[in-house]
């Protein structure tokens, strides 16, 4: 058996084809087209090509004109990029990753004097790279003093 | 093979279906030719161990042969049954360990999808717009929350074609054909995200913030589900993706934002 013919039976297409003559797909179409928990039901011939036709309206509309300052936010929008990565934290686990960047971030603070203009980058890269609530456990934890990271 | 198979089936589960879901990321491709491979080995090796053994007990039993056969060693034979053996794991080897190896690869991602497991439920968060976006809005955020949609939520004449049990309220957009960057984690228990069109399986553990490369090469809706017992309804919290060209994905940030 060659890998070629394995290919073709692993796939299925082999197997369909010896399994289901053509017949046998008209009726389980028009079988399957009466039963409501079927998936293939929605997807009888019109409606394939009525959503084919959509697909193509899709792509080939005009993609609508922006204003100066929404080209100028696109433009920007495609240019971030999230916190790059840090060969200190190679593995799976980015939770030191996180961390680390926080206290980079409050570290960046305490140097500046609490200029955030200056620490929104690696306020950023921070935000980036931690889930929202270890973000706000942490803010919580500095203004109530019990922060075990970076003190002020 | 039906034009509905061809086109439609592509990303959510057939029923009763043999093989794996169609790849979306070079990952999962390198996973399915590796997998075609190994099959294809151990289909060889298990027809050849039961055709030994059915001509061993069939021709060698007490009524066919009433003495002991009286050849000990063979140095040729044993060379041979050790080396075919070492052969054959150095030829599933090398694929599996390229393709882990490929799987390591450094890239820099464009953006980071922290994907939080809740019970029963995932949330997403993509941060990477919050400093431009100076907005407050509650709705103006990239946070989705996404609960199962049950049959009773849509109305009767949307029923047909509809996933059970894969649907959410809320569909995650991604961008295709850039790097992203999954950091999955949970808040109370262990979860498991996956897709297994994208080959990806995620452990979600509180406290970890676990990390995983993807590349998405094709558009579309991919389905997963929790794989990871963490309560009552482990089978009731699916993942819906909405994966869109990167053109559009970035208008969509721009709309959704500002």
């Amino acid at each position: 058996m060659s890998i070629f013919t394995w290919n073709l039976i692993s796939t299925g297409s082999l197997r369909d084809l010896l399994v289901h003559p053509p017949a046998v797909w008209q009726w389980h179409r028009q079988r399957r087209s009466k039963d409501p928990c079927v998936l293939s039901a929605k997807f009888s011939a019109t409606s394939f090509l009525q959503s084919k036709m959509k697909l193509n309206k899709i792509f080939s509309d005009q993609i609508p004109a922006l204003s100066e300052k929404e080209e100028d936010l696109l433009h920007q929008v495609k240019n971030i990029r999230t916190t790059p990565r840090d060969n200190r934290f190679p593995s799976q686990n980015q939770a030191l990753h996180c961390w680390n960047r926080y206290n980079e971030w409050l570290v960046c603070l305490k140097q500046t004097g609490d200029d955030d203009e200056k620490c929104q980058a690696y306020r950023q890269y921070s935000l980036s790279i931690c889930p929202g609530n270890w973000i706000e456990n942490w803010d919580e934890a500095r203004e109530e003093n019990r922060f075990m990271g970076v003190k002020k | 093979m039906s034009i509905e198979k061809i086109f439609f089936f592509c990303d959510a589960p057939e029923l009763a279906q043999l093989r794996l879901q169609d790849p979306s990321t070079t990952t999962m491709e390198g996973l399915l030719e590796f997998n075609k491979h190994l099959l294809f080995v151990i289909t060889i090796i298990v027809m050849l161990v039961g055709w030994l053994l059915f001509a061993t007990i069939s021709n060698f039993d007490e009524f066919n042969s009433q003495e002991s056969q009286s050849f000990f060693h063979s140095n040729a034979l044993e060379i041979v049954w050790t080396s075919l053996p070492a052969l054959t794991l150095l030829s599933l080897a090398s694929p599996s360990f390229t393709l882990l190896y490929s799987m390591d690869e450094i890239s820099t991602p464009e953006i980071s999808v922290k994907v939080i497991g809740h019970q029963w439920f995932w949330s997403y968060e993509i941060s990477d717009f919050d400093t431009m976006a100076t907005c407050m809005d509650s709705d103006k955020t990239l946070k989705y929350t996404c609960y199962l949609l049950t049959e009773e939520s849509i109305s009767e004449k949307n029923y047909l074609g509809f996933f059970r049990l894969l649907e959410t309220n809320k569909r995650v957009l991604l961008p295709s054909n850039t790097h992203l960057r999954l950091l999955v984690t949970s808040v109370d228990v262990l979860h498991s995200w996956t897709i297994p069109s994208f080959g990806v399986k995620v452990d979600a553990c509180p406290g970890r913030l676990n990390q995983v490369n993807v590349f998405l090469k094709r558009i579309g809706m991919f389905f997963g589900q929790c794989s990871e017992i963490c309560g009552v309804n482990h089978g009731f919290m699916p993942i819906a993706l909405l994966v869109v060209p990167s053109i559009q994905y970035h208008y969509f940030v721009v709309s959704k934002l500002f």
